[in-house]
């Protein structure tokens, strides 16, 4: 299930709708930043940062990225849910989406910014921290979907 | 999975310390291509699912489209077809009797390029690449130059086996000798990063003008020559000035891409006949 919502991540950001306006594409989240964030808390010991990480190598082909940049985000975002998990787990709804949309600004600042420094010819995305807008609204829809085959792993 | 939480942090440094890596490694080298080449491969068959909304959206748009109209397209289409037919016939013709010419003047005869039609699956942005359903497994190699049905588009930057990815003439990054169709005047065209070309320090007693022409020369032996680039949209010259630029329209319909021609250039194969030695600037 979680290799599965991974793949479906890879997909939506990959998704290219030609007709929305410009500001929905600056909302749009980092997709596996929110993935790995949700099943992080929902089961801690089926996710790992190495396999966040490794999963990063698959979004940097599809999406052009260089080898490593999409891991370094995926890494940090499920290291600080695994850390902080027990408390993260009690949190509402809304305070782990608050939470999620600070860190996946943050993130998507850090990674702009390392891809602005790797290749030379890409522009610092001013507008990264939007992405963190996104995450946050996207959050609860992604908890709603996955509540139920998420709740097979807590009751093993 | 976790034995505590500084096993975790000491997981978190290594991957980042191998992230920083590796992207290091990828910009100084090419160490990186092949796993590269083998992880798109295994994860390529998502550009083409990723593009089934798009494709839904179509086929809807299709079905709900009134008989007429399709039944109109079609006799257009059928018109086109007999016009480039005719063309085609011509163009055969003009081919052959450049050969001979050619052997006349014991010059080589240009390799024929084969063309392959591929499918735009999907784009990225900064820096823009479009990525294109054909790959290695299709003979598609790093270099081939990619145009649509109006004119050239870009080249190939990066192949798996199943997908490619094109940088576009209007990158920034992109640089490609052309020609005045008018009078053989030679230029480099780069992009401007948008939806332009600009040709860059031009002499400016170059006798360029608006609505001129470009198409490749094949100086370089990268792009095959003789495919439309663009037109010259304006000639701006600062007065007192040694050096003028050019900007020039792409003639290849960037922004509406559905379909794509990959020139197969066979490898190792010498694209450049010589060139005219006096083809320096000069009006």
């Amino acid at each position: 299930m979680i290799g599965l919502s991974v793949i479906a991540a890879m997909l939506l950001a990959l998704l290219r709708l030609p007709e929305a306006p410009e500001w929905l594409g600056w909302l749009c989240p980092d997709w596996g930043v929110v993935i790995f964030f949700f099943w992080t808390i929902a089961a801690p010991t089926r996710t790992g940062v190495v396999s966040a990480w490794l999963a990063g190598f698959f979004f940097d082909v599809l999406l052009a990225h260089p080898l490593g940049l999409n891991g370094v985000g995926f890494a940090i975002v499920t290291y600080l849910a695994a850390r902080f998990q027990p408390r993260l787990a009690m949190y509402t709804l809304s305070g782990q989406a608050a939470l999620l949309g600070v860190v996946a600004a943050a993130l998507a600042l850090l990674k702009t910014g390392l891809h602005f420094v790797v290749v030379a010819e890409t522009d610092f995305a001013w507008t990264a921290p939007l992405a963190g807008v996104g995450a946050m609204l996207t959050y609860p829809l992604l908890r709603l979907l996955l509540h139920a085959p998420a709740t097979r792993y807590v009751r093993p | 999975m976790f034995a505590s939480a500084t096993g975790t942090g000491r997981a978190l440094t290594a991957v980042l310390l191998a992230s920083c890596l590796a992207m290091l490694i990828g910009r100084q080298s090419s160490l990186l291509e092949h796993p590269r080449q083998v992880l798109w491969t295994i994860a390529a068959p998502l550009h083409s699912a990723a593009q089934l909304p798009n494709e839904a959206a179509e086929i809807a748009r299709r079905a709900f489209a009134k008989h007429a109209d399709v039944r109109r397209e079609n006799a257009a289409l059928r018109r086109e077809l007999v016009e480039l037919r005719g063309m085609l016939t011509r163009h055969d013709a003009v081919l052959r009797e450049n050969a001979r010419l050619r052997e006349l003047y014991e010059s080589r005869a240009r390799a024929r390029e084969d063309m392959l039609v591929a499918e735009l699956v999907g784009m990225s942005e900064n820096p823009v690449r479009i990525t294109i359903d054909k790959g290695l497994l299709r003979e598609v190699r790093v270099g081939h130059a990619v145009t649509d049905s109006q004119g050239l588009l870009g080249q190939v930057v990066e192949t798996s086996a199943l997908t490619s990815r094109v940088l576009l003439i209007t990158d920034s990054s992109h640089s490609v000798p052309v020609r005045v169709l008018r009078n053989d005047v030679y230029a480099i065209a780069a992009g401007d990063g948008e939806d332009g070309l600009v040709l860059k320090n031009i002499p400016s007693t170059l006798d360029v003008r608006q609505g001129d022409r470009l198409v490749t020369s094949g100086l370089g032996g990268r792009f095959p020559p003789g495919y439309p680039v663009g037109e010259v949209t304006a000639f701006v010259q600062a007065p007192g000035e040694l050096f003028a630029t050019a900007t020039a329209r792409p003639t290849a319909a960037i922004d509406r891409l559905r379909q794509v021609l990959v020139v197969l250039t066979p490898q190792g194969e010498e694209l450049v006949e010589t060139a005219p030695s006096d083809a320096g600037p000069g009006t």
